[in-house]
């Protein structure tokens, strides 16, 4: 924190030649730098912050209806993910693998009549959708701007707009930090504004004194201008958290909603998602899963339920009569039991 | 989280009317009377159902109540969500002028109070505004204008789910369209596959033409998507045990055990599993008997399989006849009980 009641200003420091009194003697900072330095920085970063959010607020594009293609997938691969996950081991075992099958298999492999799994299907018929829309598009824009080399050269599947849209909200922060970080290097820059009350090792000299590489000896508890600037950016975002609130329950209702009627706001930037692929991996990773190293408590609820009462124990117990299981021969049972017999007789 | 934090009770004592409708918004809870009272509570509505006389009368006191009542402190939002909560609420409990007056209020909000030259908030193009004007039209019976908005809506949206169920839902209140709706079920599962209330739905459909395998296959969608839920299990227990055999029986078994064991108390499970249990040991000394005369060795082999589990077939009939009795001790149901278990102690 800059020391108030001093005038002098950072030339008071000991001499570079003798480490061990810069550590110890403390550098009295001018109180009008914390006044139109520090303050000021604080201000206009919070001011700057409340700007972004609410120009990002604006600027957010109206939801686009999600495509059809991608709504029966991702529907698609949610009821996957419930068979692939716990709730697999509420359903009889042998419906399980059979669903299991009957979703994954290949087309020609032998276990399941030649035909190809449901969800491969459904990745033909994704693809085939996609290309039949990308088909659609081409000759829909072949009229307005077929020589228009942007358009030929984009890979299939990718919509300008879409990828802008996804820019735009990020768009406002990137401006407002570039032309934040010019200003204040430009205006504020080189001076030393705060010290952290506690001693740092020399590493943090590029995290603190940012724009200070003059001053190799300059102790690192000190904290210059540009990185007061980056600090505070950090700092302040669980600020904003508590002085903008969480957001409103309607709000949050709202998009819910939205998805419901089939509209979405854009996923994060970049994040395409690409039905039949997606679906494919989905696909082969349930071909790779294995009934037997599964628990179903399906299949042992019964014993549950009995509890001490079920007469499996029991058999065992008596060690007579065949194995119903295996139908191993029971030649083995009684040699086993005579011979724990004899040993019993030892 | 969402929603306000005390429950619902609470919030009643209080006579919190916007956060009430809150709760039972967040908590996806079906409460259309509660909504409808303090709904109408918020909006400083004084309704009176019995005042059939001055129609028109009435419904303008609600407009206008509505759209200058006492919820000005509400937020836009606020206030949107509210009035949308109480038209699909009054809707459910056919209170058809309140939902008029919900619709009115939606679209005049923003545009309506001092300056009325503001553009209103919400357009009558809105998808979501269309959606309430679907539900209400389908609430009057005019089944043909709902219809066609929600093609409407698909036209424009193909991936709007809400307009498809509802098309499912014109197609299947109308006795004569069976056939379609069932149809259109069809469809929608092949688009909504990871939906686990149209599965529920096809099940009740499958039930209704008495295809029990079909209902089953139905039922463990649903518990995929629901796995801890009694009631779904033991669902699935009785349609395997009507589907009959005896691998469908065996199964039957092991879900009402389950059941069971997510909630003690499900006495429906109970029934259903002595009486799951007696047809499966049916079913194994159909199987013994009918064979005995010809293919003898089959009926040998089955039983010997199935010892086992005719051992747990007779314990679990045991066991439920047990609780069913320690339930009815001293009621007055205790002798039609008693009889139904007679009756299954006999099959031991």
């Amino acid at each position: 924190m800059p020391l108030p009641h001093s005038n002098m200003a950072s030339s008071s420091i000991s001499s570079p030649s003798d480490p061990l009194v810069r550590t110890t003697q403390t550098l009295l900072l001018d109180s009008q730098i914390r006044d139109w330095v520090v303050l000021p920085l604080l201000v206009i970063m919070i001011a700057a912050g409340l700007l972004r959010t609410y120009v990002g607020r604006l600027l957010r594009p109206p939801p686009k209806p999600i495509s059809h293609i991608d709504a029966r997938a991702k529907s698609a691969l949610l009821r996957i993910s419930r068979l692939r996950g716990g709730s697999g081991g509420y359903i009889s075992k042998n419906h399980w693998e059979a669903r299991r099958l009957a979703w994954s298999t290949r087309e020609g492999s032998s276990s399941n009549n030649n035909t190809t799994g449901w969800l491969r299907q459904e990745a033909a018929l994704a693809e085939s959708e996609k290309k039949a829309l990308d088909a659609l598009q081409k000759t829909e824009n072949g009229g307005s701007n077929a020589n228009d080399p942007l358009t030929a050269a984009m890979l299939p599947g990718m919509d300008p707009s879409t990828m802008m849209d996804g820019m735009k909200g990020n768009m406002a922060a990137m401006v407002q930090n570039m032309v934040m970080m010019q200003g204040i290097s430009h205006f504020f820059r080189g001076f030393v504004l705060v010290k952290v009350p506690f001693p740092l090792t020399r590493g943090f000299k590029q995290m603190f004194q940012r724009g200070l590489f003059d001053l190799t000896t300059l102790d690192t508890s000190y904290v210059s201008s540009v990185s007061w600037y980056f600090l505070v950016m950090f700092g302040l975002r669980a600020f904003f958290r508590l002085a903008m609130g969480e957001p409103l329950q309607e709000e949050v209702e709202g998009n819910e909603l939205q998805k419901e009627l089939g509209l979405d706001y854009g996923g994060p930037p970049g994040g395409q998602f690409d039905a039949p692929k997606v679906l494919i991996t989905e696909a082969d990773n349930l071909e790779l899963m294995n009934v037997r190293s599964r628990r179903f408590k399906l299949e042992d609820a019964e014993k549950k339920l009995l509890g001490k009462r079920y007469p499996k124990k029991k058999k065992i117990m008596k060690g007579s009569g065949e194995d119903v299981l295996f139908g191993l021969s029971s030649g083995k049972n009684k040699a086993l039991s005579s011979s724990i017999r004899n040993k019993k007789k030892d | 989280m969402i929603g306000p934090e005390d429950d619902l009770s609470t919030l009643i004592d209080r006579h919190d009317h916007l956060n009430i409708l809150r709760y039972i918004r967040a908590h996806k809870l079906r409460e259309s009377q509660l909504v409808v009272a303090h709904g109408s509570k918020l909006f400083g509505i004084v309704y009176d159902e019995n005042d059939n006389v001055d129609d028109d009368d009435n419904e303008n006191a609600v407009v206008v109540n509505i759209t200058g009542g006492g919820a000005k402190s509400l937020g836009h939002a606020e206030r949107l969500a509210a009035l949308e909560q109480l038209c699909v609420a009054s809707l459910d409990v056919g209170n058809i002028r309140l939902a008029e007056g919900c619709l009115a209020a939606i679209t005049a909000a923003g545009a309506g109070g001092a300056n009325s030259n503001s553009a209103p908030l919400v357009t009558k193009s809105s998808t979501r505004y269309r959606k309430l004007v679907g539900l209400y039209l389908e609430a009057t019976g005019d089944y043909e204008n709902a219809s066609s908005l929600y093609r409407q809506l698909l036209a424009e949206n193909p991936s709007n789910s809400h307009a498809a169920k509802r098309q499912y839902c014109i197609l299947a209140a109308q006795p004569n369209k069976q056939v379609e709706a069932m149809a259109c079920l069809n469809e929608y599962l092949m688009n909504h596959p990871g939906d686990a209330a149209a599965w529920y739905q096809m099940y009740q459909v499958r039930l209704s033409v008495c295809d029990y395998e079909g209902a089953a296959y139905c039922l463990e969608e649903v518990i995929l998507a629901c796995p801890l839920d009694s009631n779904v299990h033991t669902l699935c227990g009785e349609a395997y045990a009507t589907a009959g055999g005896l691998a469908s029986t065996k199964l039957a078994r092991k879900h009402l055990a389950l059941a069971i064991q997510l909630n003690a108390n499900n006495l429906r499970a109970w029934y259903a599993l002595l009486s799951a249990s007696e047809s499966y040991l049916e079913e194994v000394q159909k199987l013994t008997t009918s064979t005995s005369g010809g293919v003898g060795k089959n009926g040998k082999r089955v039983a010997e399989e199935e010892e086992e589990s005719i051992e747990v077939a007779k314990e679990l009939i045991k066991l439920a006849g047990e609780k069913l009795v320690q339930v009815y001790k001293g009621k007055k149901m205790m002798g039609i009980v008693e009889r139904i278990l007679k009756e299954s102690s006999e099959s031991l």
